[in-house]
């Protein structure tokens, strides 16, 4: 019988693309990459899901992750939108000069 | 052993597109790294049985989202030296020391799981208990998304539309 994947395989390698994508959002000052950073870290709490789903036999966390694609492409249609007006007002996507609550 | 190794080839090429994301410069090289990331996570998706969610992880992430993000990206038609001198160069310093930190409290977090996969490790999800159970026991969760998406819909509209001369 072919030998299963560990689970902490799986959830190590969750952890890490959630940092790197915790990292993108604290590194990045352009807005669309901390807008990916985000998706990032949302597909890796999707991947603990599906393998906790495994783990215990049902289906309940497949259903889960399925609800956040949804809801992920509902939000990116919106934040991609506020970003766009947000470069109308202002000319630029970098988020240091994006005061307009500071002015 | 070959789903070990397919899954430690999958994980390091996740890992390489997040990093390549995260360094290079210009946004579109970002978005087509990002990319292959997700086309990896619908691998890893795969290799725990999960077929589904692999094919709609390809079909609505790494295809209609990233058009969207690589659509923007393009339309607002950014140049690298939009951005100046960093104003805050401790940023990166900073970020990397608590991002190093929340890896290792995840990862000694982890180290600590006992729960193990059981059954076949070949096995498939039943794509019809799934269904099944997505519109009978999730069926208002089901209609609440569609809702959510089409206020969504509405909502871009309402704030990508240009605002009346003189209003």
């Amino acid at each position: 019988m072919e030998a299963a994947i560990p689970l902490n395989w799986v959830l190590a390698l969750s952890a890490i693309l959630f940092s790197l994508g915790a990292l993108g959002v604290l590194i990045k000052r352009n807005i669309i990459v901390m807008f990916m950073s985000v998706e990032l870290m949302l597909n890796a709490a999707n991947i603990a899901l599906v393998a906790f789903s495994r783990v215990h036999g049902n289906l309940e966390g497949q259903i889960v992750v399925f609800f956040t694609m949804t809801l992920a492409a509902a939000e990116v249609a919106i934040g991609l939108a506020i970003i766009v007006a947000l470069f109308r007002i202002k000319r630029t996507i970098d988020v240091d000069r994006a005061t307009l609550l500071k002015e | 052993m070959v789903l070990k190794v397919m899954f430690i080839l999958v994980a390091l090429g996740a890992i390489a597109g997040a990093i390549g994301m995260l360094v290079s410069p210009n946004p579109v090289h970002s978005a087509l790294f990002l990319v292959w990331t997700l086309f990896c996570v619908a691998a890893v998706y795969l290799l725990l049985g999960a077929e589904f969610l692999a094919v709609v992880q390809i079909i609505v992430y790494a295809g209609a989202i990233m058009v969207l993000f690589l659509f923007i990206i393009m339309l607002l038609n950014l140049h690298r030296d939009e951005f100046g001198p960093d104003p805050m160069p401790s940023q990166w310093t900073w970020g990397m020391i608590f991002t190093a930190l929340l890896a290792i409290g995840l990862v000694s977090v982890i180290g600590a799981a006992t729960l193990r996969f059981s059954g076949d490790p070949l096995a498939l999800t039943p794509l019809p208990d799934l269904a099944k159970s997505l519109f009978t026991k999730h069926l208002l969760a089901f209609e609440i998304a569609s809702l959510i998406l089409l206020i969504a819909m509405v909502g871009v509209v309402v704030m990508a539309k240009r605002p009346k001369e003189g209003a």
